[in-house]
Formats: structure tokens, sequence, C-alpha cells
């Protein structure tokens, strides 16, 4: 027995020792270096209550032992700020870019400046007004059409109000609706910004425009009401572009088979948008176990239809359509699934007489995003559907199935992005491509090499830029 | 005496002992995870705080960040992340709710598109907004997900730690593959963890704490920092202002506020 609890004492005593074996080494304290942590930004508000505190006393406290009594009522209680009347005026778009046209007729280059400055004034917890103007300059060189124009315009100007679950905004809004990334199709009451066609992110494609704006809050869910009084078709670039919807040196429309439309390169184009832009009414619902969002909507689309009139002229209109549409986003596996189906009647299209017809169009996006063995790299991929519901023989393609989205990543601690935003088309050929590395280290500035390569056959977007792939040197930043 | 050559009686006693002492340091070492996981915290905390990003040879980078946090019923846990600045992140938000059984609901509010994204929380391995930490270290990470194990009593900051070692139960449910902790026991904080990724004998990352402080009877993190042993790249992190228990509204912890800054301006420091 004695030999019994003599082993059983030398066990026990190998027993922390053996644990003892798996501590890691003690750490080497290096000399700490002066605190050279630089103060908060004077903009930083330093809490009431709490400016007393010296960092001398917080070191020393660091170092106590925890005799710490539990909270009770009687302890000094900070405040926070409440709210405070704020004014802050910025630049919230800076870009600047150089690009070369290596296979343009019109240009071998084309450069941007867009600039947007705002002011926004809060003097209560109800009242919000913001102004917002912007500029936008082009210049084409070196070919056929050497353009270059400079547009100024508005860009969010409202004035909003807030109480409880209550938002009302009324004046130049940007809302863009959806959940897909690059053609949501519950975007129905946003304007289109054309000037660069697809160069930009979907948030760069839209501008504002007047409008009024109901937002009510019912726990989970949330209507929207948007009204348009004033109607503003899309921006459009001028049609010496090489991004304009019209090319005069081919004499093709875009999106319309180019077997009949020569007459184009000497043709009057005039817009038409006068009148209201309709209304819309948006129901999304956040939580478990999805959220989704149901849209009904009676608006003039931005996006023109290019009518052919007597002349011969082309005439852009935007004729109302109704939309039925419905949305749901999940996660599910790591992966966040996320779908749009959308019912439109009254879609323009162009018979082979060119004259105008209307017709309903499906559409459908599927979305998957995911990143990668939970890195730093975020892969979002759509499929697209868009059927027009027609037995007549028609300029326009009646089906459209393809893909779109990008694929970004970071790397050396986040200075540096590369992404490549795609799509393409599965029952005709239509090509984007566009690479971009850029260096966002130097913050809040972001420095980038792009490329957008187009290609495709015709009546496809790929096919009717396919002579205007871009290479780009850009710098873009807010401040 | 082999072991073997025992009475079968002494040799079950022995067993018995044995597996009782290992079950009783599993045990404490469960506990000591359960008091650093319980560690008074408030039932609401708001604090404005700054992400500095260093590395050799490069100006850091700053993040402005502010943070509420809401223990709801249920044990279910709601975060609400907001950038502040630099301005092409400002007005960038992340809600996360943490449910009680261990799955997390999490949403991003992106200012240029004015939409709020639901986005997976199994992102274990990003880096968030270009920092050593990883989007695994912004979630809440129960006890009971890792098997812990007391290795020992190490000095760390000047004080006797104790030192744990946690083993995510389900290797796929995290980006360590361990991580070790060094303990206060007097107050239940970490003042020093390593963290193991692919090489199990050489940490990848280290946390360590640099200062603290009581406010309003809660000790808070004031000052600590994550370094990517491998790159020397050190992510600095400062609570500039905290503020416990002021009843912060769970209706701040819904999308409506992730999309409207204005409505939780006010309830920061």
């Amino acid at each position: 027995m004695n030999k019994l609890l003599l082993t059983l004492s030398l066990l026990f005593a190998v027993l922390p020792a053996h644990a003892a074996d798996e501590l890691p080494p003690p750490r080497v304290v290096a000399q700490e270096a002066p605190d050279d942590l630089p103060p908060p930004r004077t903009t930083t508000r330093k809490p009431r209550g709490l400016e007393s505190a010296a960092p001398a006393e917080a070191a020393m406290q660091a170092s106590t032992a925890d005799d710490l009594p539990p909270p009770s009522a009687r302890s000094r209680k900070p405040v926070a700020r409440g709210f405070r009347p704020t004014l802050k005026v910025g630049v919230d778009d800076l870009l600047l870019e150089a690009g070369g046209l290596p296979d343009a007729p019109e240009a071998d280059s084309y450069s941007t400046l867009r600039a947007s400055a705002y002011v926004l004034w809060q003097p209560s917890r109800n009242w919000e007004f913001r102004a917002g103007a912007r500029l936008d300059g082009m210049t084409q060189a070196g070919g056929s059409a050497d353009h270059d124009e400079m547009l100024a315009d508005y860009s969010d100007t409202y004035v909003r109000y807030r109480n409880g679950d209550t938002r009302l905004t009324f004046g130049a809004q940007t809302i863009i609706w959806g959940r897909a990334d690059e053609i949501p199709l519950a975007d129905r009451v946003s304007r289109a910004d054309l000037t660069r066609f697809s160069l930009d992110d979907l948030a760069d494609r839209r501008r504002a425009q007047l409008a009024a704006r109901w937002e009510q809050t019912m726990g989970d869910y949330k209507l929207d009401a948007v009204w348009l009084p004033l109607f503003r078709g899309a921006q459009l670039p001028d049609v010496a572009s090489v991004w304009s919807p019209i090319n005069r040196s081919t004499g093709q429309i875009i999106g319309i088979d180019p077997a009949l439309t020569a007459w184009v390169s000497g043709a009057r184009i005039e817009e038409d948008e006068h009148g209201s832009g309709g209304g819309a009414l948006r129901l999304t619902r956040t939580g478990e176990p999805f959220d989704f969002g149901v849209t009904l909507a009676r608006t003039r689309q931005s996006l023109p239809y290019y009518r052919v009139d007597a002349g011969p002229s082309l005439t852009a209109i935007h004729p109302y359509n109704t939309f039925v549409g419905a949305d749901f986003e999940l996660v599910s596996g790591g992966l966040t699934w996320r779908l749009e189906l959308g019912h439109t009647d009254d879609v323009p299209v162009t018979l082979t007489t060119t004259a105008m017809d209307k017709t309903r169009a499906l559409d459908a996006i599927g979305v998957l995003e995911f990143f990668p063995g939970g890195g730093d790299t975020r892969v979002n991929l759509q499929l697209v559907a868009h059927a027009l519901q027609t037995d007549r023989s028609i300029l326009e393609l009646k089906e459209y199935y393809g893909t779109n989205g990008e694929i970004e990543t970071t790397f050396a601690q986040g200075r540096w992005k590369a992404a490549m935003r795609f799509s393409g088309g599965f029952n005709v050929h239509d090509v984007y491509l566009s690479p971009k590395l850029g260096y966002v280290g130097w913050e809040p500035h972001e420095l980038y090499i792009a490329a957008h390569y187009f290609d495709g056959e015709a009546r496809t977007l790929g096919g009717f830029h396919q002579d205007h792939s871009l290479i780009t040197l850009g710098l873009r930043t807010k401040f | 005496m082999p072991f073997s050559s025992l009475p079968l009686f002494a040799r079950f006693l022995l067993l018995a002992l044995l597996l009782g002492a290992a079950g009783a340091r599993a045990d404490e070492a469960a506990d000591l995870a359960q008091r650093v996981y319980d560690r008074p915290n408030g039932r609401d905390l708001t604090t404005l705080g700054r992400m500095v990003l260093t590395e050799k040879g490069r100006a850091p980078r700053i993040r402005e960040i502010v943070t509420y946090r809401l223990d709801k019923s249920g044990g279910e846990t709601a975060n609400l992340i907001r950038f502040i600045y630099p301005e092409d992140i400002a007005g960038t938000g992340l809600l996360s709710i943490d449910k009680a059984d261990g799955n997390t609901d999490q949403w991003l509010y992106l200012p240029a598109l004015d939409r709020v994204r639901r986005i997976s929380s199994d992102r274990k391995g990003g880096r968030f907004v270009g920092s050593d930490l990883y989007f695994e270290d912004l979630q809440e990470r129960k006890p009971s997900e890792d098997r812990h194990r007391l290795l020992g009593r190490q000095t760390e900051n000047g004080i006797l730690c104790d030192v744990l070692e946690s083993v995510p139960i389900d290797p796929k449910d995290s980006a360590y593959s361990r991580r070790i902790s060094w303990i206060d026991p007097a107050t239940a904080i970490a003042q020093r963890v390593d963290y193991f990724e692919k090489d199990p004998a050489t940490p990848s990352k280290r946390w360590l704490l640099r200062g603290k402080k009581r406010n309003q009877g809660y000790w808070t993190l004031t000052d600590s920092r994550v370094i990517d042993l491998e790159s020397g790249h050190e992510t600095r992190m400062v609570v500039d202002a905290a503020l416990y228990d002021q009843r912060l509204p769970a209706k701040l912890f819904t999308t409506q506020a992730l999309a409207d800054e204005s409505l939780e301006s006010e309830y920061r420091p």
C-alpha cells in the first residue's frame, strides 16, 4: 500500500510538471517604445464625465489588483453626447482618369474629371438639409470624333424630416432599390447616368432626380413609397462621345440590329422627357429566416427607347410601364444567395418596319456571393435571364441569358486591391471584362490602373462597344 | 513497481484517481474560460475608439470606429459597428446579432449604394478593414465552442497568469487551430493571447493588453495590440471613451438604424 501511495504521489507530482512542459517559453519583453500614438482628431469629441481621467491615472489603474466593487446606482455615470446640431461640408467624389482607346476610330484617348461636393446641415433631430452639386467633364481626342464637354448638375439636394419610424424626404435624391449588384430589377425609380456607359460601379451609374419619398418602418417591415413629380431621363453622353448609345460613325443604335439602321448617321436626335415620372411602392422585411421585398412600380424608365420618326429622326422616349417584382436574400452554408424576379409590361420594342410596339418582359437574376476559404477574396456571381414575351419579329434580342459579377481581393495588409468585373452572354456572344489594380494605402485616396474589354455580336452591349476597349489610369478620392 | 504488477483493485483506484484529477483540471480550465466570458461588461456598452495600423517604414493608417453592444434577453447579443474615419469608409456599418444557439446574423450597410446587405458570418479569416483582426475576432466566441486545458502559470505584464489553451471542438468553426491565453486570475482579463493557424507549434498572431481602465465600475480594455508575428505588422486598438448601461434601445440594433447614422449618433460618447 505504501508503494501504491508512493506511485500515486509521484504520478500526481508529474502531472503539473508535464503541463508545465507545454507552456510556451516566456515572452521576451522588449523595451516598450515611447507612446507615439497621435491624439484623437479634434473632431473626435472627448466624452463628458471622463475628461478628468488622466492617462497616468489610467496606467496606474491598469496595474492594480481587482478590488472592483459591483456597479452601483451611486456610481457616477457619464452620459452620451445626445443630439448635437451638425454642419458638414465635403467633397464626396473626385475622379481624375486618363484613358487610351487602342481600337476606336473616333479617338485615341478618353479622359474624365468628375467632382461632387455637398453641404449637410442637421439643425435638430427631426430635420436635415442637404445641398450638393457635381461637375462632369470629359475629353476625347486623336481620332475622327474629337470632342470635349463639361456638365454641371445638382447631386442629392433635399429636405428630410424624420420622426420615430417615419422618414420623409423631398428633393433630388438617388434611390437605388434591389439586391443585385450590377442590374437590380427593382431599381425602378433611379435616374441612370450613361455618360461613361458601364465603366463605373452601380452607385456611380446613377444620378439624383426630383422625388418625394416616404419611408415607414413597422417592426421588421419597411414600406418605401416614391413619387417622381418631374421626370428626367437618363443622363446621356453627347452623341459624339464614344459612350453614346447612338454611334453615327457605324450607323448603330445600341441593342438594335445594325443591318436596319444604316440611316442613323444622318438622323436627327431628339429627346422627349416631359411630365411626371410616376410612382412606386416597395415593401421589405428583414429578419428570420430571410430578407425579402416586393415592388410595384408604375414609372417611366430613365433609359431611353429611340423611336423612329419621319425625317428620319430618332426621339428618345420614356414610356410608362408597370413592374411587379419580388426579391429575397438569405445566408446558408457560408454563401449569400440573392434572387430577384420581375414582370414588366409595355416594354417598347422595334418591329422590322422600325415601328414601335409594346410587349411584356420576364426577368430573373440569381446572385451567389461568397468568400473562398473565409479569406479576403469576395466572389459575386450573378446569373441573368431576360425574355420578351412577343411572337412578332423584332429588331431587339428576344431572349438574353448570361452572367456577370465581380471577383475582388486585397493584399499587402489591405494596401492593394485587385478586382475583375465581368459579364458574358450564354445564348449570344457578348463579353465584358474589366480587371483593375488599385493602391488604397494612401487613404482616403485610391490610385488605380484598369482595363475595359468589350466584344460581342450585333445587338449586344459588348458588340456595340467592341471598338471601345479602354485602358485607364486614375485617382479617386473623397474628403 | 510496474503498473501491470499492481493488484487489480489498486489499478482501478489509480486510474479512477488519475482520470478524476484530469477531469478536475479540465473543469478548472472550462471554469476559467467561463469566468473570462462572464466578466461583467454591462448590459450595454458604447465605445469610441481607434484602430491604428502600423507597418515598418510606412505611415500609420487610422480608422475611427463607434461600437454599440446590447445584451438582449435569451442569451442574444447585438453589436453595431460604425466607421467614422477615414472618409472613404465613413458611414459604413456592420450589424451582428449573435444568437443563443451560436448562429450569427450579419448585415453590412454601404453608404455609396445606401443599401443594407445580408452577409455571411462564416467569413472567419478575412481581415477586418485591412487590420490584423479577422472577422472572427469581432464575433463573440462561447466557451462551449472550444476544449480548454490549463497549461500552468506564467508571468505576463508583471502578473502571474493562468495559461489556458483553447482548441476549437469543430476545426472548421475557427480560423485558428488553437489559442493560448494568459489570464489574470484576479480579474479574469487576458493579458496576452497567442493565436495559432497552420503551424501548431508557432503562433501566427499575438494580442497584448497594454492598458485598462475602470469606467462606471467596469474594466475597459483601453489599449491593446495585435501583432502579425510573421510580417511584424501591428494593429493597435485604443478606446478613447466608453459608456456602459446607458439603456441603449433595441431599435438601435435594427437595419433601420444601420442605414441611418443619425439614429445612433446621439448615443455616442
